[in-house]
C-alpha cells in the first residue's frame, strides 16, 4: 500500500527540504522506490540536495502543469548519486522548474491545481512507488491545502523561534480539520543547550501533537551546506537515528 | 555622491531564501543606528510572515495599524509608524553605545495570513512606496530607512522590487549554503538592473569552522561585490528564538561586534554627513 507523506513548515528556513530528502534516503536505504516532487514552485530548492543542477534538468513540474508532458517524464532517477547502500531503494525527484522566466510565468498566470492531485495518483501507479514526499511552499495556500489534504502523513517542521511558534499553530489547526490520518510535528535547530526532553514536552503540550523528532542544531549538517544528505553522509551521527525514527513514524 | 543633508538614505534587505537571519539582522542593526544618535525607521515589507515586530518586543496584539493597511489605502505611513524606542531604553543600560537623540520607528506587517492572502487580491497604489514612504522619512526626519522584504522574488514580487527601486543600497543577506548561491546570484543581477547605487552582501550563520576572512574573501571574488559582514552562528541567538534583541541582550558577545562593524560599514556605505557623526 503506497504512502503520500507532506512536509510543510509555516515559514521558510526550517530545514523542510533537507528533512524531506533524508527522510526520502531513509526510506530508499531501506529498498523501498520512493518519489519526491517539489511543490514549492516559487522558490524550488529540494533539487540541490540531490545534486540536480540545471543542466541535468530536462523536464519539471511545470512542464506537466502546463500541459507539456506527462508528470511521470519529468520524474528523474537521481539514485545512483546517492549510492544507496540498498540495491532495490530507488529515489525519483520530480524538480520545479529553476529558471527564473518559468517561476514568473507560473507567478503571473496561476494553474490548475486540480492536476497535482491527478499528478501525484498517477506517480503513485507510473513509477510503482511505495511512497511519495511532497516538499511543500512555506505557508498556506490552495497548493498545499490540497497537498495536505491527500497525505496518510504530514510533518510539520518548525524552530523553537517566536517567529515559528504562531503560524504552526495555525497550520496544525488547518491539518487537524483537513482530517490528516498522521500529524507529526518536528523540531528543528534545536540549540544543543537545550533539553531535548524538556522541548518535546513543551511542544506537545502546546501544540497537543505528536513530536516526531527533536532536531539539535548541528554543525556537521551546516557544513555539509546542503551539498548533500545528512543521514547517507553521517550515518553513525545521533542526527540520523533521530530522522531514521521520524521516517518509520511517518511511514507506519 | 554625498546627498543633500535632509535626505534619508533607503537601505533594503533581501535574501534568495527564506530562513537566513534578515529580520533578526535589520532589527538588531536599526537598534545601534539609533544608539549612535541616528533616527531609523524600518519598515517589514515581508507580508507574507510579518513578523519583525516581535523581534523589538511588539506583541501583535499591541499593534493598531499595520503596513497592510497602508498599502490598502486605509491609514497614513505616520499612522504604521511605531515609536519602539521605549523599548530599547528599557534596556539602554546594556547597550553598548547610548544616545538621547537616536529612535526606532517600526512599521510593522500584519501576522494574519488572512490579511496577506487580502494583500495579494488587491491593487495597490505605486506612488504609496516610491513617494508615499520619502514622505513618511520627512515627517519623522529620518536618517536612514530599512526595508524588509520577502524573500526571493516570489508572489510580493512588484512590492520587492519598487522597495529596491527607491533604495541607495541594497544587501542581500546569504549562507554558505548551496541553496543560497544560484539565487543570490539573481538577486545582484536584479539589482543592477534597476541601477540600485550600491548592493552589498552579508554572509550569516556560517559553521564554527569556517574562517570569517577567507568566507568573506571567496564570496567577494565569487559575487564580485563588497561583504559588508561575516557573522558565524552563535548558539545564544538561538535560544533568543527571536523573541528581543541580541544586541540588547547580549552586549558583550562577540556577535554584537558583528553586528557593530556591519552597521558601521553601512554607514560608511550611504556615506552622508550626519550631526551624531563624532562617535564615528
Amino acid at each position: 500500500m503506497s504512502k503520500i507523506i507532506s512536509v510543510h513548515s509555516f515559514r521558510g528556513g526550517t530545514g523542510k527540504s533537507n528533512t524531506t530528502a533524508n527522510v526520502t534516503a531513509v526510506l530508499a536505504s531501506q529498498g523501498l522506490r520512493v518519489g519526491v516532487v517539489d511543490t514549492d514552485i516559487q522558490s524550488p530548492g529540494i533539487h540541490v540536495l540531490f545534486g540536480l543542477d540545471e543542466e541535468h534538468m530536462t523536464n519539471s513540474l511545470n512542464d506537466y502543469l502546463w500541459g507539456k508532458c506527462e508528470i511521470k517524464d519529468s520524474a528523474m532517477d537521481v539514485t545512483d548519486a546517492l549510492n544507496l547502500p540498498h540495491t532495490q531503494g530507488r529515489v525519483f525527484l520530480i524538480p520545479s522548474s529553476i529558471k527564473p522566466g518559468e517561476i514568473a510565468r507560473v507567478l503571473r498566470e496561476g494553474y490548475d491545481v486540480g492536476l497535482l492531485n491527478d499528478g501525484f495518483q498517477r506517480l503513485l501507479e507510473d513509477l510503482e512507488l511505495d511512497v511519495l514526499m511532497i516538499d511543500t511552499h512555506p505557508g498556506l495556500n490552495e497548493e498545499t491545502l490540497l497537498s495536505i489534504a491527500i497525505s496518510d502523513a504530514l510533518a510539520i517542521i518548525m524552530r523553537p523561534d517566536n517567529q515559528d511558534y504562531q503560524g504552526t499553530g495555525v497550520t496544525v489547526e488547518v491539518a487537524r480539520k483537513l482530517d490528516v490520518p498522521n500529524l507529526v510535528l518536528v523540531v528543528n535547530k534545536v540549540p544543543q543547550v537545550f533539553n531535548t526532553d524538556e522541548v518535546q514536552t513543551h511542544v506537545e503540550q502546546t501544540y497537543g501533537c505528536t513530536v516526531g523528532a527533536i532536531l539539535p542544531h548541528s554543525d556537521e549538517m551546516m557544513a555539509l551546506a546542503s551539498a548533500g544528505i545528512f543521514v547517507l553522509r553521517y550515518p553513525q551521527h545521533p542526527m540520523s537515528a533521530r530522522i531514521e525514527r521520524l521516517a518509520q513514524l511517518l511511514i507506519a | 555622491m554625498y546627498k543633500a543633508c535632509n535626505m534619508v538614505s533607503i537601505i533594503t534587505f533581501q535574501s534568495a531564501r527564506e530562513g537566513t537571519g534578515k529580520s533578526t539582522i535589520i532589527a538588531n542593526v536599526a537598534a545601534l543606528l539609533a544608539a549612535t544618535g541616528r533616527r531609523v525607521g524600518v519598515i517589514d515589507a515581508d507580508l507574507s510572515t510579518g513578523n519583525l515586530h516581535y523581534l523589538f518586543g511588539l506583541r501583535t496584539t499591541a499593534i493598531s495599524h499595520t503596513f497592510n493597511d497602508y498599502l490598502l489605502g486605509m491609514c497614513s505611513a505616520l499612522h504604521v509608524a511605531c515609536d519602539v524606542t521605549p523599548h530599547l531604553q528599557l534596556l539602554q543600560a546594556h547597550m553598548p553605545v547610548s544616545s538621547e537623540s537616536g529612535r526606532v520607528f517600526l512599521l510593522p506587517a500584519s501576522s494574519n495570513p488572512r490579511d496577506f492572502r487580502r494583500f495579494l487580491r488587491q491593487d495597490y497604489s505605486i506612488e504609496l512606496i516610491t513617494d508615499g514612504l520619502l514622505e513618511l522619512a520627512q515627517q519623522l526626519e529620518l536618517d536612514v530607512l530599512l526595508i524588509d522584504t520577502q524573500s526571493g522574488l516570489k508572489d510580493e514580487l512588484l512590492l520587492t522590487l519598487l522597495s529596491m527601486a527607491i533604495s541607495d543600497t541594497l544587501t542581500i543577506i546569504l549562507r554558505l549554503d548551496h541553496g543560497d548561491y544560484q539565487g543570490t546570484g539573481v538577486l545582484l543581477d536584479v539589482g543592477q538592473t534597476l541601477g540600485i547605487p550600491k548592493v552589498r552582501l552579508v554572509v550569516n550563520q556560517t559553521a564554527s569552522m569556517i574562517d570569517p576572512a577567507q568566507a568573506r574573501t571567496q564570496v567577494e571574488q565569487t559575487y564580485h561585490c563588497p561583504v559588508l559582514a561575516v557573522f558565524p552562528h552563535a548558539e545564544e541567538l538561538a535560544i533568543l528564538g527571536s523573541a528581543d534583541l541580541f544586541v540588547c541582550c547580549y552586549p558583550a558577545h562577540p556577535l554584537t561586534e558583528h553586528f557593530h562593524s556591519m552597521a558601521l560599514a553601512l554607514l560608511s556605505s550611504v556615506s552622508r554627513p550626519s550631526a551624531g557623526d563624532h562617535a564615528y
